[in-house]
């Protein structure tokens, strides 16, 4: 026996289109993904800590602060294929290294050699220098899953190898172990640095403010095209680095985000449409459990049009089952109908009707189409969503906006004043005052803190207001320049000689 | 028979539609009411970046002080410097929000000067400048430019420490527009007054009198202003 459905092969080839599109723009969307998938698939395993470092290739610029002095360092690495470059900037002297060799050069002196870079006080930020050694050269595993080489170098891992615990150099008892990670742009980068000599932590460094900028695959042939490294800023600009923009690590996910909604947007759509279809596939499922259809059937009359009526909903079942014995049998959400002489089954989705509580005139009513009860649950949860994710949530929000609206102007009041003030006081402050201020004010505490800035006769001022739970609610960050003293008492006449 | 089929399907797509428009609706009156709602708070939002934008440009004035500092009061190299970086300069205050200040010296002009300030020292010993640094701050979330401040900061720059002053400053946001900030060259002594101009002296022939050397010339500079005398810029 054949199973029939009206309409049913027009929407079900429709519905296979609807989805071919879909499956296209699926396709389309994770294509990318896919291709990197197996191309890493084709390369020797290697931890994902390493496996990064060894792949990057572009510019990194951080600053970098040791915490027993108030010294600090600009520093830039240049990665391409042919090498890197460290340059690391202080207002004392310049250090610069490549895979070759290193050197040191005092503001207004001659440049010395440096033998071992990673032995060097001047070295600040040596995950820098190692990240470059990682690019450039291979490293290998020893014989501890944990334990990597790199010939003079050998690297720490967690036991995942996801994150770098240090790493130490095979000749000289000089090891860095390095902490507080975070990614920026496609590294994790290591923001605390700790120098152990002979296993005694000899200093610390605290490295901030990282701008990792990945090299494109185009510039990066230009880079190899054009040869050598050539140091500094100068190299910098002649490649373009400074044109590239730094990496915004949310746009990635943000795209990612859209094309997801996009696809599932797509997806409803295409079943929207083609929900007669779908529920026809449902329809015929059901068709094939004979235990659906235990109840004894009834008989009905077809009309010539091939529709016929059923608990007071009009059902189109087909001209041929006219002037015949059509058996119908319900289900709590299909309606069966077979006869003798018909040789497939149809099988519709049931249709519901209001009941008549007998309150209006039976005359006054028109016969209502209905929907059906699949219908009716999905407008149903889609409405009961809406109320729940977005009304619900709404109405909590405006409810309190004026409270934070009001802690967060005063907020903002706090740190205009704050600003104002400390900018008054270092105008004529000749030797600034570094450190941090708290004063609490109406709950809210205002924290000031007065640093080195990056050049000479530079501060660096940072004000963040606070509420009693610890949430930042107003920030202002800004520099504040060299104060003038107040003049001398003077009428204007010569100086004493 | 067949017209009555396709009245069932219409009322049902009408139905459909009906839900679907109403939530919609639903949703529109939900933003709306939102919209409405957090007024007060999108205006303290704004007014918090417009203030880190104001701390930017305030940031950026002390920057070129800084690069003056580091030239030693050389006005060209200083603007050479600024050019590295086509006069701009970054700062981060949270993970998603920073601010981008841009610096612009605008130093004496010929033609349609609209300031005069006396008293500026222009002896080639002891030479002083007048300058004008325009900063110009945004602050960008996610991206996105959420408010942007301009200030004019007028500079006396000397060619010995502390090398730069700030002798006036005007935010260009302000409601009201002010005068040029005074004289721009310092002021002369008084009763109740100090003096605050450069002077140059020579030792005489004696070794015990010193000459004034003073070269104080009428200076007009100009701000970039398009507008006459009046309010900076």
């Amino acid at each position: 026996m054949r199973i029939r459905f009206a309409s049913g092969s027009r929407h079900i080839r429709s519905m296979a289109r609807g989805f071919a599109y879909v499956a296209v723009f699926a396709a389309i969307s994770i294509s990318v993904p896919g291709v990197s998938a197996r191309a890493a698939t084709t390369q020797s395993y290697m931890p994902p800590a390493l496996a990064s470092m060894r792949d990057f290739r572009g510019r990194i610029d951080y600053t970098v602060k040791r915490d027993d002095q108030q010294v600090i360092v600009d520093g830039t690495l240049i990665v391409d294929d042919k090498g890197w470059i460290l340059d690391e900037r202080t207002r004392s002297f310049d250090l610069h290294a490549d895979p070759k060799a290193a050197s040191l050069r005092p503001v207004g002196g001659d440049s010395v050699v440096v033998d071992d870079l990673f032995d060097s006080d001047a070295l600040s930020n040596a995950w820098a220098p190692l990240l470059g050694e990682s690019a450039s050269s291979s490293v290998a595993r020893t014989d501890s899953p944990s334990l990597w080489d790199d010939g003079d170098l050998r690297i720490f891992l967690d036991p995942a190898g996801s994150q770098l615990i240090g790493f130490r150099e095979t000749r000289e008892d000089v090891a860095y172990t390095l902490d507080d990670w975070w990614a920026v742009g496609p590294l994790d980068v290591p923001h605390r640095i700790l120098r152990l000599r002979g296993g005694e932590p000899s200093a610390s460094y605290t490295v901030s403010n990282y701008v990792v900028r990945p090299a494109v695959e185009g510039q990066g042939h230009a880079m190899k095209a054009s040869g050598a490294l050539i140091p500094t800023l100068a190299a910098s600009r002649a490649i373009g680095l400074d044109d590239w923009p730094p990496v915004d690590v949310a746009w990635p996910q943000r795209v990612a985000a859209i094309a997801f909604a996009l696809l599932v947007l797509a997806l409803g759509i295409v079943a929207w449409w083609r929900r007669d279809a779908l529920i026809e596939a449902l329809c015929e499922r059901m068709a094939r459990d004979p235990r659906g259809w235990r109840t004894a059937g009834v008989t009905v009359f077809v009309e010539p049009d091939g529709t016929m009526m059923l608990d007071g909903s009009k059902y189109r079942v087909g001209p041929h089952f006219y002037n015949r014995a059509a058996l119908i049998q319900r289900s709590i959400l299909f309606v069966r109908v077979i006869a003798p002489a018909v040789p497939f089954v149809v099988i519709l989705p049931r249709k519901f009707t209001r009941v008549e509580l007998g309150i209006r005139s039976r005359a006054t009513r028109r016969p209502a189409t209905g929907f059906t009860l699949i219908e009716t649950m999905l407008a149903t949860s889609l409405f009961a969503g809406i109320v729940l994710l977005a009304v619900y949530p709404s109405i909590a929000a405006v409810a309190r906006a004026d409270a934070i609206a009001s802690e967060r102007a005063e907020a903002v009041v706090l740190a205009s004043n704050a600003l104002a003030d400390q900018e008054t006081a270092s105008a004529y402050v000749t030797s600034p005052s570094y450190g941090t201020t708290t004063t609490s004010d109406g709950g809210l505490t205002v924290t000031v803190n007065v640093s080195a800035g990056t050049i000479r006769d530079e501060s660096d001022l940072d004000i963040a207001v606070t509420d009693s739970s610890g949430d930042v609610l107003a920030h202002v960050v800004t520099w504040i320049g060299a104060g003038v003293g107040a003049p001398p008492d003077s009428n204007g006449g010569p100086p004493s000689q | 028979m067949t017209l009555s089929a396709r009245s069932c399907l219409s009322s049902r797509g009408v139905a459909l539609i009906s839900v679907l428009l109403s939530t919609v609706l639903l949703l529109a009156l939900v933003a709306v009411l939102v919209d409405i709602g957090t007024l007060r708070l999108q205006r303290t939002t704004a007014d918090l970046f417009s203030l880190q934008a104001l701390a930017g440009a305030d940031g950026g004035t002390a920057w070129v002080r800084a690069l003056l500092d580091q030239e030693h009061g050389d006005v060209s190299a200083t603007q050479t410097k600024l050019g590295e970086t086509q006069g701009k300069r970054r700062f981060t205050i949270d993970d998603h929000t920073y601010v981008v200040a841009t610096e612009e010296l605008i130093s004496t002009a010929n033609g349609s000067d609209n300031h005069v300030d006396y008293n500026v020292q222009t002896n080639s010993r002891a030479q002083e400048y007048v300058v004008q640094v325009e900063s110009s701050a945004a602050v960008y979330t996610n991206g996105a430019v959420m408010a942007r401040r301009d200030t004019g900061v007028l500079l006396r720059v000397y060619a010995a420490a502390p090398y730069s002053e700030v002798v006036g400053y005007v935010d260009d946001s302000s409601a009201v527009g002010i005068n040029s900030p005074g004289d721009a060259a310092g002021q002369e002594h008084a009763l109740d007054t100090t003096d605050l101009l450069v002077h140059v002296y020579q030792i005489g022939n004696s070794l015990l009198t010193l000459q004034s050397e003073d070269q104080f010339e009428k200076h007009t500079w100009s701000d970039g202003n398009s507008s006459g005398s009046g309010p900076l810029p």
